[in-house]
């Protein structure tokens, strides 16, 4: 009988002998010039200028040789569909991540009977190998916010409530805000969470654009992991 | 284990039944010596069927198995799965001066 990789990953957990890099690429590979598309993407639909449109789209309507009428054209509307595709693009970047992740699988936008979940992420056995998931038990829940504004307290607050109501430990709070350090409050909330058994990982940008760079999904996801544990004053989104 | 060359690779069976060890014995002494720095793991396609467009050599990087595989014989090996992934060890430190 042949000794497989999978044995060998098996054995690796078992002696407490940590992955290499280079078995972290295996269980996690990104498409990153994917990412790259998308992520430029994400920021050439933020930088639309919603009023312009909605003025350019009103013109052409009015104007006699129009031949195809615009249907959103107040500024409401216009800023509902930029919202929309700015959701539907992080959700895709987030579901890259998630796919070419060997050891978990995926559910987006799961409906169970008290919330919404932007994506179920189901641990397989492999997961017992990296080191942060070994206490996530089953699952994690994948939560996306994709407003302009900054971190908010609320948001880890409310995720709290969805873990309880799922029965889970672990969750990653995906955010597309604009890239900065989390304040002490932020912090120090997740700390306190995470002291009370509710992990969540904050995963923004800044990790977004360093996958996309070439490192390793998994290493980034550990990284934010411990960051969140020790309440590092480097902690950022 | 120190007495291998740098280019010689040992699979877990041949090793225990070099020093009359059982496989989970053999196992976890390449295991320690990984962790020890001594050995590095190598892998290739965990079959014995012809590979389209490859030798199946071993590589020391997982990753450039990580996809489909046609076989000689018209199926698919998926490399994607670990456990379609066979392992052996190479040696990579220098033990007592020899490289």
């Amino acid at each position: 009988m042949t000794y497989a990789m999978h044995d060998l990953l098996q054995d690796m957990l078992k002696d407490n002998v940590p992955l290499d890099e280079k078995m972290l690429a295996y269980l996690s590979v990104t498409d990153t010039t994917r990412l790259k598309g998308l992520l430029d993407r994400l920021q050439k639909v933020r930088d639309f200028n919603v009023k312009a449109i909605a003025a350019t789209r009103r013109a052409a309507n009015l104007a006699p040789a129009s031949k195809r009428m615009h249907v959103k054209v107040k500024l409401k509307s216009v800023e509902g569909a930029k919202s929309r595709l700015v959701g539907q693009i992080f959700e895709r970047i987030v579901n890259l991540l998630c796919d070419g992740c060997a050891v978990f699988s995926t559910i987006t936008n799961i409906r169970t009977s008290t919330a919404e979940v932007d994506v179920l992420i189901e641990l397989g056995p492999s997961a017992a190998l990296i080191p942060m998931l070994r206490s996530a038990g089953t699952h994690m829940l994948g939560e996306a916010k994709c407003y302009t504004s900054g971190m908010k307290a609320e948001w880890i607050n409310e995720l709290v409530g969805i873990m309880d109501q799922h029965n889970c430990n672990h969750s990653v709070l995906f955010v597309a805000s604009p890239s900065k350090t989390l304040n002490i409050e932020h912090r120090h909330g997740l700390q306190l969470h995470a002291r009370g058994g509710k992990m969540i990982i904050p995963f923004g940008l800044k990790q977004l654009t360093e996958i996309a760079n070439g490192t390793n999904f998994l290493s980034v996801l550990g990284r934010q992991h411990v960051s969140v544990l020790t309440g590092a004053i480097a902690l950022a989104i | 284990l120190s007495a291998l060359q740098g280019d010689e690779i040992v699979k877990p069976a041949s090793f225990a039944e070099k020093f009359g060890l059982s496989a989970t014995e053999a196992r976890q002494e390449l295991v320690y010596a990984v962790k020890a720095g001594m050995l590095s793991p190598v892998y290739r396609l965990n079959t014995n069927v012809l590979i389209v467009d490859s030798l199946n050599s071993w590589t020391e990087n997982p990753t450039d198995l990580r996809r489909s595989w046609a076989t000689d014989d018209g199926g698919v090996v998926d490399g994607a799965n670990p456990k379609n992934i066979e392992v052996a060890f190479r040696r990579v430190a220098t033990v007592g001066g020899r490289a």
